[in-house]
């Protein structure tokens, strides 16, 4: 495979662009199309990104209507990671597993996870290592992943980091979740 | 203005680390061009609220935003993405050569991290949004109208 350099990720941000523009001007169906070719482009990256490390290679699952749908660019920044927790959720827990990742990146795929078609169990038991991280960032990335679960663990855990975390900014954001 | 997308700053140490959170990379590409937003102190709320809610981040939670004023860094005006008019027009776009000026802009924005950033919260959004649906805000009445039943917004709408 060829290297993928800087261009090819222009074109995959490209790509993101045209997603959130097309959402913008409610195009949605645009915006599907626009998402699966994001989704094997950024699947592709991320093989290479990590080709000389120990993480297996991406086999993409096929994307149905239902999962294109449900792609939505929440933020910005984290449209690798939420296209990865649809094509191929486990393959993102190994990341986050892995040691791999950047600590910011670390933070975005945590919140990515949470949204990753697997069950919740396992989602749990891929974020609570993270939320005793030292950094605070990426024990909010944590509960970000919790937060989409609709999981009795993952409100446990939210109760247990809003009650406990040495960080205000991390407790209140576990509490205004609860809340939500 | 940038809307950042974490809250907890307090155990970052490095310039590197705050550039990372400050100006993460999309699709797999450093984002050179940040979005930023040039408004006053006083329209914060309204432009990080519009921010969020175009995004539609759901669950709702508070955000904190960084005051970049004065860093001398130049920025080029683009028309912002959201579907209101102040953070269409007052949408700008950081331009930065590589990675180490951003690096560089994040070493001197540690040194002054606690002045520089606030927290917009999730309350004074809910108020916000809660008075422009009040006095019939086109712009809110049309944002309310696709939101997805029981989203965090909506959950959050309800409870004003």
């Amino acid at each position: 495979m060829p290297g993928w350099g800087l261009e090819e990720r222009i074109g995959i941000a490209t790509l993101f662009d045209d997603i959130r523009v097309s959402q913008a001007a409610r195009r949605p169906r645009m915006a599907r199309m626009l998402a699966q070719g994001a989704v094997i482009a950024s699947a592709l990256v991320l093989q290479q990104v990590s080709a000389d490390a120990t993480i297996p290679r991406i086999d993409l699952a096929p994307v149905t209507s239902s999962d294109e749908s449900a792609v939505v660019c929440s933020s910005p920044g984290d449209e690798m990671f939420e296209l990865l927790a649809r094509a191929n959720p486990a393959e993102l827990l190994t990341l986050l597993r892995g040691g791999d990742l950047s600590l910011a990146n670390l933070s975005f795929a945590a919140e990515a996870a949470g949204r990753a078609r697997l069950p919740p169990a396992e989602i749990c038991a891929a974020l609570t290592p993270l939320l005793h991280h030292p950094k605070g960032y990426i024990r909010e990335g944590a509960l970000y992943g919790l937060a989409q679960l609709d999981d009795v663990q993952a409100r446990r855990l939210l109760g247990e980091v809003a009650a406990t975390d040495v960080d205000e900014d991390v407790r209140q954001v576990a509490v205004e979740i609860l809340e939500a | 203005m940038r809307v950042l997308r974490r809250r907890s700053l307090a155990d970052i140490e490095t310039p590197q680390e705050l550039a990372d959170i400050c100006f993460p990379a999309r699709g797999g590409a450093p984002d050179l061009s940040p979005s930023l937003y040039e408004v006053s102190s006083e329209q914060r709320i309204q432009a990080s609220t519009e921010h969020a809610a175009s995004f539609l981040r759901d669950p709702v939670t508070s955000t904190r935003v960084v005051d970049l004023a004065d860093f001398s860094f130049p920025i080029r005006r683009t028309l912002g993405r959201t579907q209101f008019l102040l953070t269409r027009s007052a949408h700008r776009e950081g331009i930065f050569a590589d990675v180490e000026a951003q690096v560089d802009l994040a070493g001197r924005l540690l040194a002054q991290l606690p002045e520089r950033t606030s927290v917009i919260t999730k309350e004074e959004s809910r108020e916000y949004i809660r008075k422009r649906l009040a006095v019939g805000d086109d712009e809110w009445k049309d944002w309310l109208e696709v939101l997805t039943e029981g989203s965090g917004w909506s959950k959050l709408i309800q409870r004003s």
